[in-house]
């Protein structure tokens, strides 16, 4: 049998992944390894979806949807950032479509995209710096709350910037991963329910 | 006389940072925002060396309207007015990539005969946006004529879908669970009279445009997208399908019923402007097929689900809608609180993606082309700012 | 089962034909009859499933007034805030008159509150406000309805030169067309 979507995704060496809904994998990155994994999902012939960024208590979530030309599924990298220091690297020098799709997170949120070539505003007015997405304290709700199978963990202390934490995988993941096992039980599962993907 | 002040004369910021990086002795010109070929207002800032374009940049932000933080404020019903505003020539699909989102959230399971509604609806719709960007893009390119045609056809779809949804343009049909309401015996009639008739309609217009050796000379080998450029931009529907790529989502991953049919992926291989064209030409035979098949088999029984809860309030959680639109794959991601109305909702519109590459494909080719590029690409602005 | 096709090439000479081709058609076209419809002169004839703004539904028994219960869910549902209510309440004696106000005010909570206990308040709707300006017509009040007293109307040729002319009293015009229908 051909390998599913998702253990392509694994073997591409892209950190491990779950399956949150049928025909979705989603990994949970580290601002400092987006810009590998990006390289290896375009590697793996992945077309860049969209770019967004959500406002919660934890800092920004940018996510990343990626999907592919012939293989069913969707793949999607979620970054978390701080508010403090809302920096991210840019990966328009792999997929240049993000490069609109970034200055609009800037637009709506204020998040730099480091190394991005021209991060001027992009649908709102070029004179103000609006941010208009940005919640105040009492509307943001909890990360976690929201991604029950998503948790932190404390970063390794960066080198320069100080980015919070990227979410980490399901318990259970994290469990098989302890095994040894390259692919986890729930992966596996979901090798024949990939193929029909998307319909839930 | 007038008089400017200083800044005026240097132009707005977009201009300004365009000049910065001009070559000398270039001409700098605004495309837009009121050019008739932009079919709305979108700018795109060239420089042009003679007649050939060195640099380009669109410009946006004209018809923006902040759909994203409008989904944060109103509950979720009430947003579904907006889905028909963001696309008013393919609203159906936005229709139903939102109620798609919602229902992945809620559960919902769809009954049978409202999926199959849904499938003629959406692509009597389709029909319509091809027949519209086929009038409009021949426009661009100086014949005037199709454009009569494509309005005359289009009308008639545009009535049979006033039957059912009530409107002509931005149409709120689809609700959470189904459709808001059944197919009349005077809708089924139509729609199979307009199936036939555009059977008749197609071949004319083969004759008339696509056959036409002046046609062929503006789109041949014009603006060549690569399947590399289109996975680096995200390039997606008939524009995807004309640079060889059979990317449908209704058929690689078949949402809602569309497994069920039988029909094409049109696809051609030459990557230009032509190829584009054709793929349009071809996805409407196969949305009448749909269609025609949809109707045969339609079943009868409820358009709604028996139960539906009161107050619309999806569990915590995520979901990702996707619809193949007219104009490319069509997504919503919204994340829900728990609460009524949603905590974000994204709008993921295929012209984005499509015009980002725009400044790529237009490097070092004819003002003229770029005409011919832009309205090959079919964008909708509105989509485009949200 | 499908296949990635190739764009079909022309050479010059059909190309060439290709022109007559073109005319021809354009000639059978010349001679067809004229599909467009000459405006002031004639309509068209759709106009029967155009879904304009709401109207109220009349009861069955008494056509003067609305099947509306007064519970306010099209106001609340509607996107921009476009429907009003606005409700009369009026004490009635102790054996109140139940058909005409059969569900008054279970519903809402003020009246809940302030109903004194031996005296029955009875909800009267003075007017129901639509402010079609702001309307976009997505239904979401017909269809939130619970006892159907809203439809839409088929209403097509509105225009006027103020704001002011699209406030409907809904009320008002439900009376009107009623009345109408009778005398007429």
């Amino acid at each position: 049998m051909k390998q599913s979507w998702v253990d392509q995704l694994n073997a591409a060496g892209v950190p491990k992944c779950t399956e949150v809904r049928k025909g979705v994998a989603c990994f949970c990155l580290e601002s400092q390894n987006l810009l590998d994994s990006v390289r290896k999902i375009l590697e793996l012939e992945y077309y860049l979806q969209d770019v967004s960024a959500s406002d919660f208590q934890e800092g920004y979530l940018l996510t990343y949807h990626f999907a592919h030309f012939e293989e069913p599924g969707q793949a999607v990298f979620r970054v978390l950032i701080s508010h403090e220091h809302p920096q991210v690297p840019s990966i328009s020098s792999f997929y240049q479509g993000a490069i609109w799709h970034e200055q609009e997170c800037t637009d709506f949120y204020g998040i730099e995209f480091t190394g991005h070539p021209d991060l001027k505003p992009l649908l709102l007015v070029p004179e103000e710096n609006l941010c208009p997405l940005r919640k105040d304290a009492r509307s943001k709700k909890s990360f976690l709350d929201i991604f029950p199978d998503c948790k932190l963990v404390e970063a390794p202390p960066p080198p320069e910037s100080e980015e919070n934490a990227g979410g980490q995988e399901s318990p259970e993941e994290k469990a098989s991963k302890k095994k040894g096992s390259g692919k986890s039980k729930v992966q596996k599962e979901d090798d024949e329910t990939a193929q029909d993907s998307g319909q839930a | 006389m007038l008089h400017y002040a200083h800044e005026q004369l240097q132009g707005d910021y977009y201009t300004r940072a365009f000049q910065a990086g001009a070559q000398e002795d270039t001409l700098i010109i605004n495309m837009g925002p009121q050019h008739p070929s932009t079919h709305g207002v979108l700018r795109i800032i060239l420089e042009l060396h003679g007649e050939y374009i060195l640099r380009a940049e669109p410009v946006l932000g004209y018809v923006h309207r902040m759909q994203e933080k409008m989904g944060e404020v109103k509950t979720y019903p009430q947003y579904l007015a907006n889905m028909g505003r963001v696309d008013y020539l393919h609203a159906l699909a936005w229709n139903w990539a939102y109620v798609r989102a919602v229902e992945q959230l809620l559960e919902l399971e769809v009954p049978e005969r409202a999926e199959y509604v849904r499938v003629i609806t959406c692509e009597l719709n389709r029909i319509t946006s091809h027949l519209l960007w086929w009038g409009a893009y021949l426009l661009d390119l100086g014949a005037f004529t199709p454009i009569m045609y494509g309005f005359a056809d289009r009308e008639r779809a545009m009535d049979l879908l006033q039957i059912i949804t009530g409107s002509r343009l931005t149409y709120c049909y689809y609700t959470f669970g189904g459709v808001t309401a059944d197919l009349t015996p005077q809708f089924i009639d139509g729609t199979k009279d307009f199936c036939k008739y555009m059977r008749t309609r197609l071949p004319m217009y083969k004759d008339l445009v696509t056959d036409n050796m002046i046609l062929r000379h503006r789109v041949d080998d014009i603006g060549i997208i690569s399947v590399d450029m289109a996975r680096r931009y995200g390039v997606t529907g008939p524009n995807l399908r004309g640079s060889g790529v059979e990317h449908d989502l209704r058929r690689n991953t078949p949402y809602s019923i569309y497994d069920r049919f039988d029909f094409e992926i049109p696809a051609y291989e030459e990557c230009d402007a032509l190829a584009r064209y054709l793929v349009r030409m071809d996805e409407m035979e196969q949305s009448i097929s749909i269609i025609e098949q949809a109707i045969q088999s339609l079943p009868e029984g409820p358009v709604m689900p028996p139960k539906m809860p009161k107050v619309i309030k999806p569990p915590k959680g995520e979901a990702y809608g996707e619809v193949e639109g007219a104009r490319g794959v069509i997504g919503i991601h919204v994340i829900s609180d728990g609460t009524a109305t949603p905590y974000r909702i994204k709008l993921r519109a295929p012209s984005f993606s499509n015009l980002s590459l725009f400044a790529e494909v237009s490097k070092g080719i004819l003002l003229a082309d770029a005409v011919s590029i832009l309205g090959s690409l079919d964008l909708v602005i509105p989509e485009i700012d949200r | 089962m499908t296949m990635i096709k190739k764009t079909p090439k022309q050479s010059t000479l059909q190309g060439i034909k290709s022109l007559f081709v073109g005319l021809k058609v354009t000639g059978r076209n010349f001679v067809m009859p004229q599909i467009t419809t000459h405006y002031p002169r004639k309509e068209v004839s759709n106009l029967a499933t155009y879904r304009g703004h709401v109207d109220l539904v009349p009861k069955e028994d008494d056509p003067m007034t609305s099947k509306c219960i007064l519970c306010g869910q099209c106001a609340k549902a509607c996107p921009s805030n476009c429907i009003e209510l606005v409700i009369r309440k009026e004490e009635v004696e102790p054996p109140p008159d139940e058909e005409a106000q059969p569900d008054s005010g279970s519903k809402e909570e003020a009246t809940a509150k302030s109903a004194p206990k031996k005296k029955k308040v009875k909800r009267i709707l003075d007017a129901f406000m639509l402010n079609y300006n702001l309307c976009s017509l997505c239904g979401q009040c017909v269809q939130t309805c619970p006892v159907d007293s809203l439809e839409f109307s088929t209403n097509s040729y509105l225009a006027g030169f103020t704001r002011e002319e699209f406030i409907f009293d809904l009320l008002e015009r439900m009376r009107n067309k009623q009345k109408a229908s009778s005398s007429g």
